[in-house]
């Protein structure tokens, strides 16, 4: 299977499709995500579609709604889960201070910018 | 114009026959993902069908009115991404024709609540978060996460995710997808998918039947189950249309699966396309 996402105007995924791998084959067997596209839009309108990978081969990781495309880095991005969290060099959130390494559970404090014990 | 035979320079065509035809059909959209952290498992996507009981609870739809010449395009959504997700809803749509299934909810990392969906996605641990709520006559709701016990299962077209527990520390059970025998053979579909461990020292909560993930697995493919908790991403949907083979055009896109159960066709898209009633 292949899967495409579905961008708007500000390239945030607003869908997620899959389409069957015999669509997008070229007569080699490789695959084509410009024959993915071509058949979407031609199944829904046009619109901008980006293949996905679901085991995250491509692009960095598979897209989901709410997702963001950085089409300057080609990856995808999850939502931010928290305000304050900042996006580091390999496009994962982290938090401002790092999860504590001492063994104990704890949840991120939005409020009090901390890591509570739990 | 259907319905006449036409005449092109004397040479006379057989004619065109528009068939109408009250047909079964199943929609079920995709799952929704896992959370991470002990998150809640990821509620399956909605369940509507002709051919057997819907989701939540509800008696079985009526036939689906096709008729020829129109264009049914299918529309198969994509499973919720890993990380708090919801699955992509799946559709039929043509004049007169419309079907839309709901994505499954996701189980949602940190201290959050499942998200509501065609079933409800489970709970993280923290704080006893809640599962989301389902949709009516698609899903049940998932269930909630507990502190010092795991995620909450997702839920599922048959019954809701349970509560994760605390002793003994398991993770909440993934509800259960509903039976469908439109293809000729029953099978389950949408399934919930189960909560997550704590942290790996407890079990993970068991899948829902019918595709949900087990603890950090997938939902299956093309059923719509949920994804196991945690940080797993949810199984595509699936749509089935079973027609008359007398009636059968055989003019489809998107490369279905088209199986025959007696006097019967059974187009199974599994990807994203369309069926035009009108034979090529």
């Amino acid at each position: 299977m292949a899967h495409f996402a579905k961008l708007n105007e500000n390239n945030e995924v607003i869908q997620v499709l899959v389409v069957n791998n015999d669509v997008i084959l070229n007569a080699d067997n490789t695959e084509s995500e410009y024959k993915g596209k071509v058949f979407l839009n031609s199944l829904f309108g046009n619109a901008t579609w980006i293949q996905t990978s679901y085991n995250g081969n491509i692009r960095k990781q598979y897209a989901g709604v709410g997702y963001t495309y950085d089409e300057t880095n080609d990856v995808f991005i999850m939502p931010q889960p928290f305000a304050s969290w900042t996006l580091d060099l390999n496009y994962d959130w982290q938090p401002p201070t790092p999860y504590p390494t001492d063994g104990e559970l704890y949840k991120w404090n939005e409020e009090n910018q901390t890591w509570d014990s739990i | 114009m259907f319905g006449q035979g036409l005449n092109f320079g004397g040479i006379a065509e057989a004619p065109f026959v528009p068939v109408t035809e009250q047909i079964q059909w199943l929609v079920v959209a995709a799952g929704g993902g896992s959370g991470s952290n002990a998150g809640g498992g990821g509620g399956a996507g909605g369940l509507r069908t002709s051919a057997g009981p819907s989701g939540g609870g509800c008696s079985a739809e009526g036939l689906g009115t096709i008729a020829g010449g129109r264009t049914y395009t299918i529309t198969v959504g994509s499973g919720g991404a890993a990380g708090g997700a919801n699955g992509d809803n799946s559709s039929i749509a043509a004049t007169s024709f419309n079907i839309t299934s709901t994505g499954g909810g996701a189980g949602r990392p940190y201290n959050t609540a499942g998200t509501s969906g065609g079933s409800g996605g489970g709970g993280n641990r923290f704080s006893g978060a809640s599962g989301g709520a389902g949709t009516s006559c698609q899903g049940y709701a998932g269930g909630n996460g507990g502190d010092l016990a795991g995620g909450g299962g997702g839920g599922g077209a048959g019954a809701a995710g349970t509560n994760a527990v605390s002793s003994p520390r398991k993770g909440g059970n993934g509800g259960n997808g509903v039976q469908v025998g439109i293809t000729g053979t029953s099978t389950y579909y949408a399934g919930g998918g189960a909560g997550g461990s704590w942290y790996g020292t407890a079990p993970a909560g068991n899948a829902g039947q019918g595709g949900g993930g087990g603890g950090s697995t997938d939902g299956t493919p093309n059923t719509g189950g949920g994804a196991g908790g945690d940080s797993r991403s949810g199984g595509s949907g699936v749509v089935i249309l079973r027609i008359s083979t007398s009636n059968y055009s055989g003019n489809v896109t998107g490369a279905p699966t088209v199986t025959i159960d007696g006097s019967f066709t059974i187009i199974t898209f599994t990807g994203s396309g369309s069926y035009i009633h009108a034979k090529i």
